[in-house]
């Protein structure tokens, strides 16, 4: 019976939960692959020779930024989708706070990034429009 | 008065909690920023394709399209989190859990799309290079 108090899940929705548990692995996956390619990449631009020295720098640089933001998206949600799997096997829906605060940072984290990638987009406008 | 707080305690065990009406309340803002922030991008993004015939209009509205009809899903998703937090019911939980669960769908058949596409790009490029088969 004491069980029977906690269950705040109905079956829709964590047959729901479930799902969604499933494709936010699925994603995470998917950024595990992106950051491989990257790594791929960045090997290859490394090993040719006949580039000029700077290029190497600078997708170095470019290479290991992009696979920091996608580490840390690939943890955050990592974090979410446990607490989801943990909510659907208590059968407690409150369990879910636990890995919200990844859920958040994933928002946040991309929150930031669309405001930089905006601001980036602006300069490049007035910069275009400097020169015309 | 110790009496009051293990009733309080005893009523909160089988319904949904603060924290967690707090925790997405708290998401809401930032999803309903990234959301608006990607949706006025894609349509300048799409705008400026005009101005460079070599752009490929047609390309840019379809990619343009896409991006802001997931956008808009998770725009859905932002009202939905802060409408929970604010009713805690347990029909919004549902309808939030659903919206999530489409905004999660549409991310992941976008990503299977761009795999084909990505696949697509490296045989092509390869077949017209001659280093394939």
């Amino acid at each position: 019976m004491e069980v029977e108090e906690n269950q705040t899940l109905s079956s829709a929705n964590r047959e729901t939960l479930r799902k969604t548990a499933s494709w936010i692995n699925f994603f995470v996956v998917a950024l595990y692959v992106i950051c491989g390619l990257v790594v791929l990449a960045l090997i290859m631009i490394m090993s040719e020779s006949r580039r000029p020295p700077y290029i190497g720098e600078t997708f170095l640089g470019i290479g290991f930024v992009v696979i920091g933001i996608l580490v840390f998206y690939a943890t955050q949600l990592t974090k979410y989708v446990n607490s989801i799997k943990e909510a659907v096997a208590e059968n407690d829906i409150n369990l879910i706070t636990k890995g919200l605060s990844g859920y958040k940072n994933f928002f946040v984290a991309s929150a930031i990034l669309s405001a930089l990638v905006f601001i980036l987009m602006l300069i490049g406008f007035l910069a275009a429009f400097a020169i015309r | 008065m110790e009496d009051f707080e293990t009733l309080d305690e005893h009523l909160k065990t089988g319904s949904i909690s603060e924290s967690l009406k707090k925790g997405f309340k708290g998401i809401a803002p930032w999803a309903r920023f990234v959301a608006i922030a990607n949706i006025i991008f894609q349509i300048i993004s799409f705008l400026v394709s005009f101005m460079d015939p070599d752009a490929g209009v047609g390309a840019n509205f379809i990619g343009a399209g896409v991006n802001i009809a997931l956008n808009v899903v998770l725009l859905q998703l932002a009202n939905e989190m802060k409408s929970f937090g604010n009713s805690g019911s347990e029909k919004d939980l549902t309808t939030l859990l659903k919206k999530q669960l489409s905004y999660w769908i549409f991310t992941g058949a976008l990503i299977i799309i761009g795999v084909v596409f990505f696949l697509l790009a490296i045989v092509a490029f390869s077949m017209s290079s001659g280093s394939l088969f």
